[in-house]
């Protein structure tokens, strides 16, 4: 009997405590953040709007990597599974699956991948990050070190995927604004975040669509008509977003009465001079500015993570006093510039600051709030960050993108800081080198411990 | 308390002086040694990252674990000092954590042997030495799961060589449950099940500069889980 029981109860505590240990591993893999993060640059730190994000996802999400394997991107690969297995180890509902792109054609076809790319696929719902897209060269640090914009891309797709809202950001078209065609990387973006894109000729449809959530008009070079500015005007006085973008054109200051008058329907008035920086400046001269920002929910965050866009022959706008509109500056140039308004000089490279031209700080944006703090328009004195020549530039797609998700009051825009990374450290070794390391490694080491066991064996044997 | 270290005392000297020990570190060393010249040297340029090569060394582990644990229990059961061990002062538990400890002794020996090659590595350019750090620990905290699945091993039979083949499917089960299942459909879901129980995925977070504490626990409980199946199965003999 007593031996009966101490069988039993050695059974009972071995059977408990494996159950234990089961239900102990599953509970802590639910904590999966529960972790420190040891690396430099806290590369596993997950920002609090991602960890929101994964925190929302009720519904099983397969996020499916089709990676390329070479020599050369062994590094780029591993930054991407590494993150996706921390997003999955945070919300048991993430399932990770990683497959070659060489090896799964078949697969890939499925879901209409051609090249390197994450899938996010929710049931019928799925989206497609380009991998090459997450990285970027990094400027001005050392050889080797690489952005990686991981972590914003693939928060922006989740919260994509499980949003159940539809915008539609309607381009106005017919005045040689920069064409749909050109703007891809922004179009592409725009979807990530459920936001249609389309263009409209007002001229032919009459009126712009009723479903639109934004007219965007991106760098006209020519005006608008009279007939155009009452569609424009009618479907912003019936609850309509505007986002004007202004370029650079010769003879803006004669030709765009009607653009300068939609615009000073906000209170904004365009005056004409081009901005000319010594000072906020990238390398490619003092037509380029790095603006600092005003202080707006457009702006703030981008101040904090140090992102800031490059604008390309901005037009300095002024704003007025306005009733019903309240304007807030966006973006504004250093105090040693100056607005010129000799176009005519400025093209012949003739640009020195005269009376007529007004004095630095320039404000190159606003945002256009109602009475009841609804935003109604952003307008813009730039254009050429939106295309896609200069939208990965700085932090151009993150402006403009943020512009677009605040007048369309949708605030889950994200901009998150991507990491800076660097690349496999490489050696070349020299033969006599190789030499050495494998004398060392691979004969060295073992015989010492081999000879140690030969030593005991023979002394005990003696023994 | 003082009983335990005896016990590890004794153990650790039985280790090292018994010749096998030296062997399986130097058969250890030489596999480690040529996967390392393989993957630092032979492909050029070599890439200075810890990681690449902890990886593939990792798998010695497998071999090397249950040639060290063989011994623990089973040559007391083979020899009939376990009659000895059970009438006297030293209670089971106390002998199977001090058998624990001296092979823990012996897998530090083993982890600051592996340090041979990240140093080796930093002669010719700068490492993450925290890397390195966080590498090592996870290093020693699976290695530590590993021995008490070899001493619990070792308690099933009085034959060391039936307890190191024992030993090596337990670890080799534990090491692969993440491989179990597929990509897709059911088999995806018992793999989502089997994963968070396997040896290897648990190591990744190591390798990669982070302390997971799910990880870190999985091993401590792992460790502690095989313990109490030693001790439950020596006790068992008690009742005979």
């Amino acid at each position: 009997m007593k031996k009966w029981l101490g069988h039993t109860n050695s059974v009972v505590l071995s059977v408990a405590a494996a159950g234990i240990f089961i239900l102990l591993t599953l509970f802590l893999r639910s904590l999966g953040g529960f972790q420190v993060d040891l690396t430099a640059g806290k590369q596993y730190t997950l920002s609090d709007q991602t960890l929101t994000a994964i925190q929302g996802v009720k519904e099983d999400i397969r996020l499916i990597a089709f990676t390329v394997s070479t020599s050369q991107n062994q590094k780029l690969n591993r930054d991407v599974t590494d993150m996706l297995s921390e997003y999955a180890k945070r919300n048991s509902k993430l399932k990770v699956e990683q497959y070659d792109l060489n090896q799964e054609p078949l697969l890939a076809k499925e879901y209409g991948v051609t090249e390197a790319s994450i899938v996010l696929v929710q049931g019928e719902k799925k989206r497609v990050i380009d991998i090459g897209s997450l990285f970027t060269q990094a400027q001005g640090s050392s050889e080797g070190a690489y952005q990686f914009s991981g972590e914003e891309k693939l928060t922006s797709g989740l919260l994509g995927l499980s949003s159940t809202r539809q915008g539609k950001v309607v381009f106005l078209t017919g005045h040689e604004e920069i064409p749909l065609s050109q703007m891809t990387g922004l179009s592409s973006s725009l979807a990530q975040d459920n936001v249609k894109t389309e263009e409209v000729q007002l001229n032919q449809a009459g009126s712009v669509p009723k479903d639109a959530s934004v007219l965007a008009i991106v760098g006209p070079q020519r005006d608008i008509s009279a007939t155009e500015l009452k569609s424009i005007r009618t479907y912003l006085e019936g609850g309509g977003k505007l986002f004007l973008a202004l370029g650079f054109h010769p003879n803006m200051q004669s030709d765009w009465k009607n653009l300068d008058a939609l615009a000073a329907d906000y209170g904004v008035k365009d005056t004409h001079a081009i901005v000319v920086d010594q000072e906020q400046t990238n390398t490619l001269g003092p037509l380029f500015t790095v603006p600092t920002f005003g202080s707006h929910a457009i702006t703030d965050k981008l101040a904090a993570s140090n992102l800031y866009p490059v604008l390309s022959l901005s037009i300095a706008l002024q704003a007025g006093e306005q009733k019903n509109w309240k304007t807030t500056a966006l973006l504004k140039s250093s105090a040693a510039s100056y607005g010129e308004t000799n176009i005519q000089g400025l093209l012949n490279n003739e640009t020195q600051k005269d009376d007529k031209d007004p004095q630095g700080p320039l404000d190159l944006g606003y945002a256009v709030n109602g009475k009841d703090g609804k935003p109604k328009a952003i307008i813009l004195g730039t254009s050429a960050l939106m295309s896609d020549t200069e939208i990965s530039t700085g932090g151009n797609r993150d402006f403009v993108l943020n512009s677009l998700n605040y007048v369309q009051e949708q605030s889950d825009g994200l901009t998150i800081r991507p990491r800076q990374e660097q690349d496999y450290k490489v050696v070349y070794l020299t033969p006599a080198q190789a030499k050495t390391i494998m004398t060392l490694s691979v004969i060295g080491l073992p015989l010492l411990f081999a000879a140690a066991g030969i030593l005991l064996w023979w002394r005990r044997r003696r023994a | 308390m003082r009983r335990l270290f005896a016990v590890c005392q004794k153990e650790l000297q039985a280790y090292l002086w018994t010749p096998t020990t030296y062997f399986a570190l130097a058969v250890y060393m030489l596999l480690t040694g040529l996967l390392f010249y393989t993957n630092f040297v032979m492909y050029q340029p070599s890439i200075l990252d810890y990681r690449l090569v902890l990886g593939d060394t990792l798998s010695m582990l497998l071999f090397v674990v249950p040639l060290l644990t063989m011994r623990l229990v089973a040559e007391e059961f083979r020899q009939g000092t376990d009659e000895l061990l059970l009438t006297s002062p030293v209670s089971v538990t106390e002998m199977i954590v001090g058998k624990f400890l001296a092979s823990l002794g012996m897998l530090l020996i083993l982890v600051l042997c592996s340090l041979a090659y990240p140093v080796v590595m930093s002669f010719y350019g700068s490492l993450d030495w925290t890397l390195v750090f966080t590498s090592v620990i996870g290093l020693f905290m699976l290695g530590a799961a590993m021995m008490a699945i070899g001493l619990f091993a070792s308690t099933l039979s009085q034959h060391q060589m039936m307890s190191a083949v024992v030993s090596f499917i337990i670890l080799l089960v534990f090491w692969m449950l993440d491989s179990f299942g597929g990509q897709t459909g059911a088999s995806a879901d018992l793999q989502q099940w089997l994963e968070p129980f396997s040896l290897t995925a648990r190591f990744d977070s190591f390798t990669k500069g982070l302390l997971n504490g799910a990880d870190v626990l999985y091993y401590v409980t792992v460790a502690v889980l095989f313990l109490l199946f030693s001790i439950q199965v020596v006790e068992r003999k008690r009742w005979r």
